[in-house]
């Protein structure tokens, strides 16, 4: 029984208090919740600014590129006037030959980062989920992942030949050591507190690891296969310099040989558009997969 | 003695003072307390008496003690769905809107979806959020996330409630309405709750018993009865003198 239904109610008399110099409001009428449509034109302007200022870096360095050939800064062996790379690029694409060396590279990259990032997740994870698997892993793997992927290489070329297998397990390497490290970290940042909550409601381990850790890891899981695909895309190129028949990265090394500059300065004008094409599709699925949270937490301006 | 409510029976608890130290730090010592059905219990106490950590020993969160802790004659043995919490930061999972917030209790209890979806509508009502039910916890206030946080501890109609320090980070005046809807949820469920609170105010205004706590080691100082008729008047001057009373009990202290 509640103690308090056995209190004797005795009545309250309020203190007295000088009411006559108060003036009161009439009570507010109580309004439902309104849901305002906010314009967006109104922020027309905003938008055209953030749109417009990624452009002007590229802008001015483009300027610089003119001013440099006109003025002789450099011969034009050596840099190429940019419209005469725009005359090889478009050659490039209306001869095909852009596409089938983007297809091979994109091919490799894509592939070599599925599994990559497999194996960065799975490896992350397990580490997250098991300090004794960490123990045993995390040591040697530190080791291994400072070893860049070119002093791989001729190790690589012998046990994986030069065909495509090399690339995809050079490109895989790369994309793993990013991931793994993010992995393993968004599995150590699990929010203590809501685990706390999803024990007092009886969580069992695999409900608080598919219900808590891994809807928290979703920003940092995030960056590591951003940044994996980064080190991916960097060192396909590295392994097509090196060996391979097409791509991208047979663009520049034949480019070079040849000591067409045009050319290697259209295939990396290419390289960077695709890349940067690519870093905005996974900001677009990052920012579909936040929603819900505050979006830019934590920014300064 | 009593055996159909919540029962502490000589709980005493120590952390080693260091990680892989050999000195312990006692930070309960020999709590004893029986708390009747339905009872509202304030525990009242400055930093470091160690009433949070007794909360979590009660929650189950805890399992390092010495003593007993019973539930109707019977032993805890970790957490249990007949002990909802609400803890200071609301602890709202950021990801999920207010109603899925709300189900997260109960995720784990044997309702059926049907079942579930209306016990989180009527949680959601009794908090005053209806009009909130799709809003994320970044857009609602503090004082609106902590009330998801109350309808969530609640939704498994436990038959204790929990609550650690639940207003402790709202303004005064979302406190002082939150401690009204606090006593209206009370007095409508008819549930035990025992709040852990630093607020002597706020621990006269709800309890139907005060625990007054004192740090090193933690325990138990005196428990005051509140005989006083609800919803309590702050102006009141037997209020008044119930919580001079308790505050002179931390002016000592000092």
């Amino acid at each position: 029984m509640a103690r308090a239904q056995t209190a004797r109610p005795e009545p309250y008399a309020a203190p007295a208090l000088p009411r006559d110099n108060v003036k009161r409001l009439p009570p507010a009428p109580i309004r439902p919740v309104r849901k305002v449509e906010i314009p967006r034109t109104s922020q027309g302007f905003a938008n055209l600014r953030r749109y417009t200022e990624p452009w002007l870096l590229p802008l001015v360095l483009l300027g610089l590129w003119y001013l440099g050939v006109e003025r002789g800064w450099l011969s034009e062996q050596v840099l190429p006037p940019p419209a005469y790379v725009y005359q090889t690029l478009s050659d490039l694409i209306t001869s095909g030959d852009l596409w089938i060396n983007a297809l091979a590279s994109m091919q490799r990259v894509v592939l070599g980062f599925a599994l990559g990032a497999s194996i960065g997740v799975v490896l992350g994870a397990a580490m997250g989920l098991s300090r004794t698997v960490e123990d045993y892993l995390l040591p040697t793997f530190n080791a291994l992942v400072q070893i860049p992927v070119l002093a791989w290489l001729p190790f690589a070329l012998l046990v994986f030949g030069i065909g495509e297998p090399l690339k995809y397990v050079l490109i895989a390497k790369a994309a793993t050591v990013p991931i793994t490290l993010c992995t393993l970290q968004a599995f150590h940042q699990a929010p203590k507190g809501l685990l706390e909550v999803g024990r007092a409601y009886g969580f069992s381990r695999w409900q608080s690891v598919v219900g808590i850790v891994l809807p928290a890891a979703v920003p940092t899981l995030f960056t590591g296969l951003r940044l994996g695909f980064t080190k991916a895309w960097l060192s396909l190129v590295v392994v097509e310099l090196v060996a391979s028949s097409e791509g991208l990265g047979y663009l520049i090394v034949y480019g070079r040989q040849l000591f067409q500059l045009d050319l290697v300065m259209a295939a990396v004008v290419v390289v960077g558009a695709v890349g940067l094409l690519i870093d905005r599709g996974f900001d677009y699925v990052e920012r579909r997969l936040n929603r819900g949270r505050p979006g830019t937490a934590g920014a300064l301006s | 003695m009593l055996n159909n409510g919540l029962t502490l029976e000589n709980i005493s608890k120590r952390f080693a003072s260091r990680p892989g130290s050999t000195t312990q730090l006692q930070v309960l010592d020999n709590i004893q307390l029986d708390i009747a059905p339905g009872e509202f219990i304030s525990i009242v106490g400055a930093s470091g008496c160690g009433k949070s950590t007794l909360l979590r020993l009660i929650l189950g969160l805890d399992e390092e003690y010495d003593g007993r802790i019973l539930i109707n004659g019977k032993p805890i043995a970790g957490t249990g769905l007949e002990r909802g919490i609400v803890f200071q930061d609301h602890r709202l999972f950021p990801w999920l809107n207010v109603e899925q917030n709300v189900a997260v209790g109960l995720k784990n209890s044997a309702l059926s979806s049907a079942e579930k979806r209306d016990t989180v509508r009527e949680h959601i009502e009794l908090v005053g959020l209806q009009d909130f039910i799709d809003a994320y916890p970044h857009q609602i206030s503090g004082g609106m996330a902590q009330r998801v946080a109350i309808a969530r501890g609640l939704v498994n109609r436990p038959s204790v409630l929990l609550l650690d320090e639940p207003l402790g980070a709202l303004d005064a005046l979302t406190r002082a309405r939150l401690q009204g809807e606090l006593q209206n949820i009370w007095a409508k469920e008819k549930i035990t709750m025992i709040l852990v609170t630093h607020d002597v105010d706020e621990a006269v205004f709800l309890g139907d018993r005060v625990v007054v706590m004192q740090p090193n080691p933690g325990r138990i100082r005196r428990i005051l009865d509140v005989d006083l008729p609800r919803p309590r008047n702050r102006s009141d001057s037997r209020f008044i003198a119930l919580r001079d009373d308790v505050l002179s009990d931390f002016a000592e202290l000092h």
